[in-house]
C-alpha cells in the first residue's frame, strides 16, 4: 500500500498547466518572438545607446527583462544585484570553482580557459535573475557560479542563444551550492540556433535541508550534450531535475543525469522526456546512487520517449546504485510511437491528423514546462517549443504503415480499404 | 441529418466482424443497439467514424445520401458525427478544456470567445455533476471510469453534434451516476434536436430515458428490430436466442 501511494506521488508530480492560468497570462504578456536578432544587431545596439539600449531593445523582442546580459563573453548589467563577475585568470576564480579542479571534467577545464568572465550569483533573500547569454558565430562558454546563503529562495532564469554553428561549440557550465533551508530554481532555456553545438556541465550540492531544482528545456540546437550531477547532501535535502528535449530536424540530445542521496531523509527525483522527428537522436541516462547511511531516503527516475517516425531513435537508460536498505527507491522507462488510438480520438473531435500529432507532442513537453514555477519563463518556454513545433514536419511518408508506426491514409482512395492494422477492433 | 448503413461488412486481421449491417438513424430519433459481447457493436461504432484499422469489404455508410467511406475521421466529424468512446485514451499533457476547445473551434471552423466557452464549460460540467477538479487535468489522465463517461458527454454537450454514438454511456457508472447521465443525455439531445444510437448490454440506463428503436446484432448483423418492448424481453430471456439464429 505504501509503496501504491509513493508511485502515486511520483506520478502526481506530473502535473499540467493550468488552462485558465495560462491564457490569462497569455493575454498580460507580450507576443514576443524567439528568434533573436543576430548578434551584430545588438552589437550596434550597444554602439549607439550603451548597455541600457541593449536591454530595451531585448526586453522588447522577448516580452522579458534580462538582468544581466553575456555578449558572447563579455558582461552587461541591468540590475547588477546580486550578480558580479570574477576574472576566469585570477586566484579567486580557482578557490571559487570546482567545476574545473576534478580531472574528468575535460570540458570545464576547456571552458575556463576560453571562458572571458565568470558570473558569480551570491543569494541573499528572495531573489529572481534573468541571464541572456548571447554566442556568436564562435561562442565563449559561459561559467555561473551560485552560492545560496542560509533561507535564500533563489530562482535563476538562463536563456542561451548562439549563431555558432560546425566545429564552434556553446559551453554553458553551472554550479551550485545551497546553504542551509534555501531554495533555488535553475531553468535553463536552450534556444540555439539551427546548427549550433551545445556542452551543459552542472553540479550541485544541496546543504542542510535545502532543495536544488533544475528544469531544462532543450529547443534548438543540432547537437546538445549535458551532464549534471546534483548530491542530496544535507540531512532532508531535495535534489529534482526536468529535462525536455524537442527534436524537429535531425538533432542529437545526449543527456546525462547523476543523482545523489548522500545524507539521510533525502529525496531525489529526475524526468526525462523527449520528443523526436525528422531523424533526432536522443540518449538519455540518468543514474541515481543512494549511498550508505542515507536512510530513509528516496529516489525517483523516469524517462519517456515519444516517436513520431522511423527514422529516430532514442535510447532511455535508467540506472541505480543503492548501498542502503531503507530506502525507497523507483525506476520507470517507456519509450513508443505516437498512438493510432489517440490520434484517432482526436480526429472524432474534428481535430485533424497534423493537428492531433502537434498537440499530443506539446502536451507531452508541457509537462516538464509545467514544473517552472517561474510564470514568465513558463510562457516563455511553451510559446518556444509551440513555435517550433509549428516549423516541424507532420507529413510524414506513407511508407510509415508499418507494425512499428501508424500514419493514417487520408487518401481518397481509401474508399474500399481502410487501415491494414493488427487491431480486431472490436 | 440521415446516417445510412447498407450491407455493411467489415474485417480486421482478416476476421469478419460486421456481415451485411442494415440500419438506417435520422436526425432527432433515439435508437438503441444491443448484443452480447464480440457481436460488433463497437465496431459498428468505430466503422462509422472510419477507424483506420478496420477494413470495409462491401457495402456502404452514407450520410445524407452520400457515401462517407473515403473521409477522413475528422470530416466525419465535422458532417455531425460523435463518438462516445468505451474507454476514452488519456493524452499526457494535453488539458482537457484545451483540448475541448481545439476540439470546438475545429469542428465550427471559427475561434471561440474563451470567456464564453468557459462559462458553458462550467454550466454543463455542473449539470453532470463533475469535480471541479477535472477540467483542469490532462484529457483524461487520471480520471475515474464515471469521470470519463461524464467528460465524453460534456464534449457532446458543447459539440452538438447532429449524431451521436454512445458507446456503453453507462459502464463503470454507479447508480447515482448513471441517472446524472441519462437525464443530461436527456436534456442534451432534446435541446439540440440530436439523433442518438446508444450502444448496450443492459437496460439500466434505458430505464431514465426513452428510446424509439430497439435493434439486436449478433454475429455481425441486426437480427432484430422492435421498441421498449424488446428491450424487457432480452431482460427475461437474453441474448441466447439470437446467438443460434
Amino acid at each position: 500500500m505504501e509503496y501504491i501511494e509513493f508511485l502515486r506521488e511520483a506520478q502526481n508530480n506530473a502535473i499540467t498547466l493550468p488552462y485558465e492560468k495560462m491564457e490569462l497570462y497569455k493575454r498580460y504578456t507580450k507576443n514576443f518572438a524567439i528568434e533573436m536578432p543576430p548578434l551584430e544587431d545588438m552589437k550596434s545596439k550597444v554602439d549607439e545607446g550603451g548597455a541600457s539600449a541593449a536591454f530595451e531593445y531585448l526586453s522588447r523582442v522577448l516580452g522579458m527583462a534580462p538582468d544581466v546580459i553575456l555578449l558572447n563573453g563579455y558582461v552587461m548589467y541591468n540590475s547588477s544585484g546580486i550578480v558580479n563577475e570574477i576574472d576566469p585568470a585570477s586566484e579567486s576564480s580557482f578557490s571559487d570553482s570546482k567545476l574545473y579542479k576534478n580531472d574528468e571534467d575535460k570540458f570545464a577545464a576547456f571552458a575556463n580557459g576560453f571562458s572571458k568572465t565568470i558570473l558569480r550569483v551570491r543569494a541573499d533573500g528572495r531573489s529572481r535573475v534573468n541571464i541572456l547569454i548571447y554566442g556568436g558565430i564562435t561562442p565563449r562558454p559561459v561559467q555561473v557560479l551560485v552560492n545560496a546563503a542560509d533561507e535564500s529562495d533563489l530562482t535563476l532564469n538562463e536563456f542561451y542563444f548562439s549563431e555558432g554553428t560546425g566545429a564552434a561549440l556553446m559551453g554553458a557550465l553551472n554550479e551550485i551550492n545551497t546553504g542551509s533551508n534555501s531554495h533555488i530554481e535553475l531553468n535553463s532555456i536552450h534556444c540555439e540556433k539551427e546548427g549550433a553545438n551545445v556542452f551543459a556541465l552542472l553540479k550541485g550540492v544541496s546543504n542542510g535541508s535545502s532543495s536544488i531544482t533544475s528544469n531544462n528545456i532543450y529547443a534548438g540546437g543540432s547537437f546538445i550534450r549535458q551532464r549534471s550531477a546534483l548530491d542530496a547532501r544535507g540531512l532532508g535535502s531535495r535534489i529534482e531535475i526536468n529535462d525536455a528535449a524537442l527534436g524537429i530536424k535531425g538533432q542529437s540530445f545526449d543527456i546525462f543525469t547523476n543523482l545523489i542521496n548522500s545524507n539521510a531523509e533525502t529525496h531525489a527525483h529526475s524526468a526525462m522526456k523527449a520528443v523526436l522527428m525528422g531523424g533526432s537522436m536522443a540518449y538519455m541516462k540518468s543514474l541515481a546512487k543512494i549511498r550508505h547511511g542515507a536512510k530513509k531516503s528516496r529516489s525517483v527516475i523516469m524517462e519517456r520517449g515519444l516517436l513520431y517516425d522511423k527514422t529516430s531513435h532514442i535510447d532511455l537508460i535508467p540506472d541505480m546504485s543503492i548501498d542502503e536498505s531503507e530506502v525507497k527507491a523507483m525506476h520507470s522507462s517507456s519509450s513508443a510511437p505516437i498512438s493510432k488510438d489517440d490520434l484517432f480520438y482526436c480526429s472524432t473531435r474534428g481535430i485533424t491528423e497534423e493537428n492531433a500529432k502537434f498537440s499530443i507532442a506539446m502536451g507531452f513537453v508541457l509537462e516538464t514546462v509545467a514544473k517552472i514555477k517561474d510564470v514568465n519563463v513558463k510562457v516563455f518556454a511553451a510559446n518556444l517549443i509551440k513555435e517550433r513545433l509549428a516549423g516541424a514536419n507532420f507529413n510524414l511518408p506513407k511508407d510509415m504503415n508499418s507494425k512499428d508506426v501508424w500514419m493514417a491514409d487520408t487518401s481518397e482512395k481509401a474508399h474500399d480499404i481502410r487501415g491494414d492494422s493488427d487491431d480486431d477492433g472490436i | 441529418m440521415i446516417l445510412e448503413i447498407k450491407d455493411l461488412h467489415v474485417s480486421a486481421s482478416n476476421k469478419t466482424i460486421l456481415d451485411g449491417l442494415d440500419l438506417t438513424i435520422k436526425q432527432g430519433e433515439f435508437h438503441v443497439l444491443m448484443g452480447p459481447n464480440g457481436s460488433g457493436k463497437t465496431t459498428l461504432a468505430k466503422a462509422i467514424m472510419g477507424y483506420p484499422g478496420l477494413k470495409i469489404t462491401k457495402g456502404d455508410i452514407l450520410v445524407d445520401g452520400k457515401s462517407i467511406l473515403g473521409l477522413s475521421t475528422d470530416r466525419i466529424a465535422k458532417l455531425g458525427l460523435f463518438l462516445q468512446f468505451q474507454t476514452p485514451v488519456e493524452i499526457d499533457g494535453v488539458g482537457f478544456v484545451n483540448f475541448l476547445k481545439s476540439a470546438l473551434e475545429s469542428i465550427k471552423d471559427e475561434t471561440l470567445n474563451t470567456r464564453e466557452f468557459m462559462t458553458n464549460v462550467k454550466e454543463y460540467s455542473a449539470a453532470l455533476k463533475m469535480d471541479k477538479g477535472v477540467v483542469g487535468r490532462s484529457l483524461n489522465k487520471g480520471f475515474s471510469g464515471g469521470e470519463k463517461k461524464k467528460a465524453e458527454i460534456l464534449q457532446m454537450a458543447l459539440i452538438k453534434p447532429m449524431l451521436a454514438i454512445l458507446d456503453e454511456p453507462d459502464s463503470g457508472l454507479d447508480i447515482d451516476a448513471i441517472k446524472v447521465v441519462a437525464e443530461n443525455i436527456n436534456n442534451i439531445t432534446k435541446k439540440n434536436n440530436q439523433g442518438l444510437l446508444v450502444i448496450t448490454h443492459y437496460n439500466r440506463i434505458l430505464s431514465y430515458m426513452k428510446p424509439e428503436f430497439v435493434h439486436v446484432i449478433s454475429h455481425g448483423r441486426i437480427v432484430k428490430e422492435g421498441g421498449l418492448e424488446l428491450i424487457e424481453h432480452l431482460e427475461k430471456k437474453g441474448y441466447e436466442e439470437f446467438e443460434k439464429a
